[in-house]
């Protein structure tokens, strides 16, 4: 990846400004739209990647375009200072930890859980509630249906993975089988 | 000088015989004889020396070679005497000689019988071992594939037969554990 420390350094700069305000999650929700609205488009990537515009011209542009859309004044300055400084390419790369980031500063956590059948509302509170309880964290719950883990639930906090699913638990009986009979 | 003689008279036994001796025979006969004197003298003192180093030469000569023969002869008797001898003693040569390659040979014998014996309980130990590993993996490769069938079987009537209530009690059980 392009400029890992950039990106970091980036991040970190625009947590600590959005972390501040009371809108933070907006902020970021607003940043990460403006940034799969930029990148997704070629035309805009080859431009803002082109080299021989000037740098002065894809500021004016960007401020131009993000004044236009009603974008915040802190997303278009963070966006303005990575062209200004043409870091375009690592735009892309910024929603991801600039999302986690801000997540550990306002004391929150994303849940992704894989489900074999959807969750009722009511469900999805409880799980918040117990996931909220083992982290001692405002829990960001995300859902996925996979009809493959047949049963149970599969939940994944950052690098940590509670794998409680029936078809786990049918590989670990035959791992277990298995391994028995290797030990025999 | 006897010789000569003899033959000086007998040079005159043709006039004998013709029955009447013609004038100035005996002159003629005189000299004829001094003169076959004085030939045969000259021959003689010509002849004798040479003649007689040359058969004295060849006497030597054929003493030498006679003396060489003997001992060409005492020596090859010596040496058939040697031969005759050693072939006495590589008679018994021989048979030491037999006698130990026969021993020699019977140890190599009981030595490639040992180690053939030897190579064989290795052969034989190896193939136990090779068979029995053989059959334990034969044997577990059937046990996991029994397992994988069973897992599989057991996973495909959970899909077939899990309603959504049972699903939902499973997510249940799964909130419960994460409670604690």
């Amino acid at each position: 990846m392009a400029g890992q420390e950039a990106v970091n350094r980036y991040a970190r700069a625009f947590v600590s400004i959005i972390s501040k305000k009371e809108n933070a999650l907006a902020l970021y929700g607003e940043f990460h739209d403006a940034v799969q609205g930029l990148t997704e488009n070629k035309a805009i990537v080859h431009y803002f990647m082109n080299p021989s515009i000037l740098t002065r011209d894809k500021v004016d542009m960007i401020a131009k375009m993000m004044t236009e859309a009603g974008s915040d004044e802190i997303v278009r300055r963070l966006i303005v200072t990575l062209i200004k400084n043409n870091r375009f390419n690592i735009l892309t790369y910024l929603a991801e930890p600039i999302r986690r980031m801000l997540y550990e500063q306002l004391g929150m956590v994303e849940v992704k859980l894989t489900v074999p059948v959807a969750l009722s509302k009511e469900m999805e509170k409880k799980f918040k509630a117990a996931f909220e309880k083992k982290t001692g964290k405002q829990v960001i719950l995300s859902t996925e249906i996979d009809s493959g883990v047949i049963g149970g639930a599969v939940a994944r906090i950052g690098s940590l993975l509670i794998d409680g699913s029936v078809k786990t638990n049918l590989v670990k009986v035959r791992e277990k089988l298995t391994g028995e009979m290797q030990w025999r | 000088m006897k010789k000569l003689v003899v033959l000086v008279f007998f040079m005159g036994v043709p006039a004998f015989a013709a029955g009447h001796i013609p004038e100035g025979y005996w002159f003629e006969l005189f000299a004829k004889s001094v003169n076959a004197v004085v030939f045969f003298g000259v021959l003689f003192w010509l002849v004798r020396k040479p003649i007689a180093n040359a058969l004295r030469s060849q006497r030597e000569n054929l003493s030498l070679q006679l003396e060489d023969a003997e001992r060409k002869e005492k020596e090859a008797a010596e040496r058939l005497a040697q031969i005759e001898a050693r072939m006495e003693g590589l008679k018994d040569e021989v048979e030491e000689i037999l006698k130990k390659t026969d021993e020699a040979a019977n140890r190599e014998k009981e030595r490639i019988l040992e180690q053939a014996k030897r190579e064989a309980e290795k052969i034989h130990r190896i193939a136990e071992r090779e068979i029995e590993m053989r059959f334990r993996t034969a044997k577990d490769e059937l046990r996991k594939y029994m397992t994988d069938m069973a897992v599989e079987k057991a996973e495909s009537i959970l899909l077939e037969k899990m309603e959504t209530r049972d699903i939902e009690n499973t997510m249940m059980q799964y909130l419960k554990e994460l409670e604690g």
